[in-house]
């Protein structure tokens, strides 16, 4: 039985040369995109947008509510933190979303109610997700008050 | 003394500040501070300075047993920490001054037996809570106080009868 023997030249062009060739960011665009695998995982959620203006010499801020695809779950755990005043404990969560939605640092919105704040962001864009972390937020004082 | 003095403080910054029963607490306690932009304020003790410490003896008006007297007299400095998440506690500090010396805390000095030194000193202590710096005061003030505390004492009148001993 004879044995196939390919040219030099052929084997250059399906072996370790070729990776050679490509670039980093080639390179890291022939990851696998989670995009297919993430987005069955999504759910429906509803963001809000913050806009901040200065009124009065103080910040105020508007929410505008946009509709997007994600998935909410905790990230760390709610430390209690013990003041001379008083304790509070804030909620830590990681929102994964498609990435047509940008969130920037300090946007806000509401989970069940809750106030949410964006805290950081995370671009896997390439790979088709983005990744945030969210911290508890204030909330507005009752009317009468 | 009948009531704490840093409660009738407290008392008296509820009521002239017309705050709600959750918005005024002492320090150091399990108190979970909601998380809205109210005023909240929270009263500490922050020590003491005694001038006069007394012992005396008298005598208990029914029974007639004899009783010790301690009291003190002090200059107590007090801490009231004004904070909020949005602007009302820079907008509503100036209101613990006149708070101190108002009608209210006037009837309750009179009728407590104590007195409220009349300017505080007010320091901006801001700081990171979550996710926004808070607007916190400070402000600091005196208070003369006097405690009193009795107790029965024994009272060497009765003495062991003698034994006179003699050479034979």
């Amino acid at each position: 039985m004879g044995v196939r023997v390919f040219p030099r030249r052929m084997i250059a062009q399906i072996g370790i040369a070729c990776a050679n060739r490509l670039s980093v960011s080639d390179a890291a665009l022939a990851l696998p995109s989670l995009y297919a695998t993430v987005v069955g995982w999504f759910r429906p959620l509803v963001l809000g947008r913050v806009t901040k203006t200065v009124v009065d010499f103080e910040v105020r801020e508007v929410v505008r509510e946009f509709r997007c695809m994600g998935v909410i779950q905790p990230f760390g755990p709610a430390q209690l933190k013990l003041k001379p005043e008083g304790q509070r404990s804030w909620e830590w969560k990681m929102l994964h979303t498609t990435p047509d939605v940008h969130l920037e640092n300090d946007e806000k919105f509401k989970i069940r109610g809750v106030p949410f704040r964006v805290m950081s962001n995370q671009d896997f864009s390439d790979y088709g997700y983005m990744s945030y972390e969210l911290v508890q937020d204030y909330t507005k004082a009752t009317p009468d008050v | 003394m009948s009531k704490e003095i840093i409660k009738i403080i407290a008392l008296i910054l509820e009521h002239e500040l017309n705050l709600k029963n959750d918005q005024v607490v002492l320090t150091n306690q399990k108190f979970n501070i909601p998380p809205d932009d109210r005023l909240y304020v929270a009263v500490e003790l922050m020590g003491s300075r005694p001038f006069g410490v007394k012992t005396a003896y008298e005598a208990d008006p029914i029974t007639g047993e004899l009783l010790e007297v301690q009291s003190v007299n002090c200059q107590e400095m007090y801490s009231v920490l004004a904070y909020s998440k949005g602007p009302t506690a820079r907008q509503r500090n100036w209101e613990i001054a006149p708070a101190l010396v108002s009608t209210f805390a006037q009837q309750q000095q009179e009728e407590h037996s104590f007195k409220i030194g009349y300017l505080p000193r007010m320091t901006d202590v801001s700081g990171l809570d979550g996710t926004s710096r808070l607007n916190r005061y400070r402000l600091t003030f005196v208070a003369l106080v006097a405690y009193r505390k009795t107790k029965p004492v024994e009272y060497f009148d009765q003495f062991a009868q003698p034994t006179i001993i003699s050479n034979p």
